[in-house]
């Protein structure tokens, strides 16, 4: 898990360690940092497995990725104890569920 | 912040690695400037919330029968004290102190916590760095030049391998203390300076 996972360190965290082929969640207040962070990641993976558009990373996922290769992302705020604002499964192709 | 963990246990069932880097920088003004709303922010974001993370964390690595391994993002500015940034200078500072204390209080249940203390790091982007220079030039602190060309070479001048750290060089240094490689580093604050 990475606070702060829209920032400039975040990002690069989130595209290293799931490269890593760990699964990462990611935390941010702000919903277009972690978008970001989510393209920034997918398209690393892409790249790493030479796939040149997204209907292959898509297809690169299925063949090739296991269910732990994936990014969470969860909009929250940490000064708050208790509550998350909203969270989604985003998979290494870019596709949000 | 006890939502997310809970998520995260319905979702792998477990917690292994925790990176607690969320920050906020607050302004750079001299402290006689400083405003009292944006000094108690950051406390809130860097401390209260860097505190809030860990403490539920530390919670559900507790119940697992392999611990776990958490990494602080804090940073050199809270040993130098540098200037102009009083607010980020205590926050960070406390974040090191923190983690000095947590990592006691975890150690039982098999719990690292370690702190990283980066310096002046430039992405790929130079985002990061530009953004630092520019700020310290407006700040009216007699400490920084106020033409960015000129403070930038200043500040680089500081650092004795004479250049940026960049951001996938402070990784290396979080996935190092987040792994297997260092079950013998707890309460550590490991500088990452380029030497300064």
């Amino acid at each position: 898990m990475i606070t702060g996972g829209g920032g400039a360190f975040g990002k690069e965290g989130a595209a290293y360690f799931c490269a890593q082929g760990a699964n990462v969640v990611l935390i941010d207040s702000s919903q277009s940092s972690l978008d970001s962070a989510a393209e920034r990641v997918a398209k690393d993976l892409m790249l790493e497995n030479n796939a040149k558009s997204p209907e292959d990373a898509m297809e690169i996922e299925q063949s090739e990725f296991t269910e732990i290769d994936n990014l969470s992302v969860c909009t929250c705020d940490v000064q708050d104890e208790m509550m998350v604002s909203s969270h989604r499964l985003i998979h290494l192709s870019g596709l949000i569920i | 912040m006890k939502q997310v963990f809970d998520y995260i246990e319905a979702k792998h069932g477990r917690i292994d690695c925790l990176w607690n880097n969320a920050g906020y920088q607050g302004l750079l003004k001299p402290i006689i400037d400083y405003p009292t709303d944006d000094f108690r922010m950051v406390q809130e974001i860097n401390l209260v919330g860097a505190f809030n993370v860990l403490k539920h964390c530390a919670k559900k690595m507790a119940g697992q029968e392999s611990g776990g391994a958490i990494v602080q993002s804090g940073s050199i500015a809270a040993t130098d004290g540098t200037p102009a940034m009083c607010a980020y200078v205590a926050s960070k500072a406390g974040l090191h102190a923190l983690g000095l204390t947590a990592a006691k209080d975890v150690a039982p249940f098999n719990i690292r916590v370690n702190t990283i203390l980066p310096g002046y790091i430039g992405p790929s982007d130079g985002h990061l760095w530009t953004r630092q220079i520019d700020l310290r030039t407006k700040s009216g602190s007699p400490y920084y030049k106020t033409e960015y060309n000129e403070e930038a070479d200043r500040s680089i001048q500081t650092v004795p391998l004479k250049r940026l750290g960049n951001v996938d060089e402070v990784i290396r240094a979080v996935a190092f203390l987040l792994s297997d490689e260092t079950p013998y580093i707890t309460g550590a604050n490991l500088i990452i300076t380029g030497g300064s």
